[in-house]
């Protein structure tokens, strides 16, 4: 009976904590077929970047969005592929957003990030040299500047066919209950990581407010 | 019904830390052209840290350390170091000013005063002429062990450019290869395969190769920092 209690209080932690769910393992995605893509970014489809009812008063949230061909492609410079276009917040209501493709089982989305006025012009390209792993996030950060409105985000070709390959370390903390209370036990593990960048995946945008929005 | 509870832990420990907040890169009116590189930017002494027991605190690496064992690995790996007269800054020191030539900056060092703390400085006004000050702050550089593990090399390091005009904070970030724990916003680095030792012994005995996998990991997280003024 102790022991299903415990059992319980750590799930209820768990829960309260976090919520993670796992996707499922797909493997990375190496061709595409541009037959019919559009030209331009439909941007009436845009996801907005605005906080959910759930998330108004967090200081940084979170959206994220799959990217595959079933919501429509682009061809652009030569390249065919799913895409996936963002409204970002009024300008100074952000203190920056942080743009990535998320590490899943088997694969990650090979992203290149275009920032666009409201009319759908190119205001800024983020250099792909500055994209780095933050945690499991392959991304950028940016302010968005004055008059940039959408963050369009295509296909970079130069990844696909190659592989992110990593060693990560980790903690692991096993909690020995006693009658008299609880205590933890640290031990460490390590982790070798192999996914192929992908023409589909998820892109996932963490917006950070600015320091008047804070609650 | 153990390995639940250390699944359940996990997750909780991985998914709830604290997220650093970093300032993205702005760069000049006119673009960055030149930059002074502030003085001491790296600590004197190499870690050598373990995930090892309660009892312990965690770092910006995220090692749980045993203080006394860490405390007489730490010394054996900082004699070997010394055996081989290993000093890593001024290579450190010398690969940012090439990394940054690369890109058609110039960058030279500013002297100054060691740091007090691992912190950033507080004053920037000295740039020599240049266009901005870099603040390369090295906290920990060394090898770390997730537990019962292999070694490998790790550093963790602070990184801010300053305009040396305005003042103004034109990036700001946190660099960390090989962290334990993994701090939500900051820059993740894995460290390089071929710098591996099975136990303190194979660090001590070969304390070139032992330098060499501090300078590739100090050379990553420079070319890392360099590489997000896009």
């Amino acid at each position: 009976m102790r022991t299903k209690l415990a059992l319980a209080a750590a799930v209820s932690v768990l829960a309260t904590a976090c919520t993670q769910t796992l996707p499922p393992i797909l493997p990375p995605t190496l061709t595409f077929d541009g037959t019919d893509c559009a030209l331009t970014p439909d941007l009436a489809a845009a996801v907005s970047m605005l906080p959910s009812e759930k998330d108004q008063k967090k200081k940084i949230y979170t959206i994220s969005s799959p990217v595959t061909g079933e919501y429509g492609c682009l061809t652009q410079n030569d390249v065919s592929g799913p895409y996936v276009v963002y409204d970002m917040p009024q300008y100074g209501t952000v203190k920056m957003i942080e743009l990535g493709s998320a590490l899943e089982g088997a694969r990650i989305f090979s992203p290149i990030v275009t920032l666009l006025d409201e009319n759908g012009e190119v205001t800024r390209l983020i250099e792909p040299k500055s994209y780095m792993f933050r945690g499991n996030i392959y991304s950028a950060q940016f302010a968005p500047a004055e008059g940039e409105r959408f963050a369009l985000v295509t296909v970079n070709p130069d990844l696909i066919g190659e592989r992110y390959e990593a060693i990560r370390l980790g903690i692991s903390t096993n909690t020995i209950y006693t009658g008299y209370g609880a205590s933890n036990w640290y031990s460490g593990f390590e982790t070798a990581l192999s996914q192929g960048y992908s023409y589909e995946g998820t892109m996932q945008a963490k917006v950070y407010k600015a320091d008047e929005e804070d609650d | 019904m153990k390995k639940t509870f250390v699944l359940l832990a996990a997750l909780s420990l991985g998914a709830c830390a604290n997220p650093y907040v970093a300032t993205p890169y702005t760069a000049p009116a006119g673009g960055l052209t030149s930059v002074g590189i502030a003085d001491d930017s790296i600590p004197e002494d190499a870690i050598a840290g373990e995930a090892a027991s309660t009892m312990s605190n965690f770092g910006l690496l995220g090692a749980l350390v045993d203080a006394g064992v860490q405390a007489s690995r730490k010394s054996r790996v900082n004699e070997a170091l010394d055996s081989v007269n290993y000093q890593p800054e001024e290579m450190f020191e010398a690969y940012l000013i090439e990394a940054f030539k690369k890109k058609n900056i110039n960058a030279m060092l500013l002297a100054g005063p060691d740091r007090e703390k691992r912190e950033f400085l507080t004053d920037y006004q000295d740039a020599n002429g240049a266009q901005a000050v870099l603040d390369f702050n090295v906290t920990e550089h060394g090898y770390i062990n997730a537990g019962n593990q292999l070694w490998r090399p790790a550093v963790a390091a602070d990184v801010r450019l300053v305009d040396a005009v305005s003042g103004k904070t034109l990036m700001e970030n946190r660099i960390v290869l090989n962290p334990i724990v993994v701090q939500e916003g900051t820059i993740t680095l894995s460290p390089n395969p071929d710098y591996v030792f099975q136990n303190r012994e194979d660090m001590i005995s070969q304390p070139e190769r032992l330098a060499a996998g501090i300078d590739d990991a100090l050379m990553k997280v420079a070319d890392a920092a360099v590489n997000l003024l896009q």
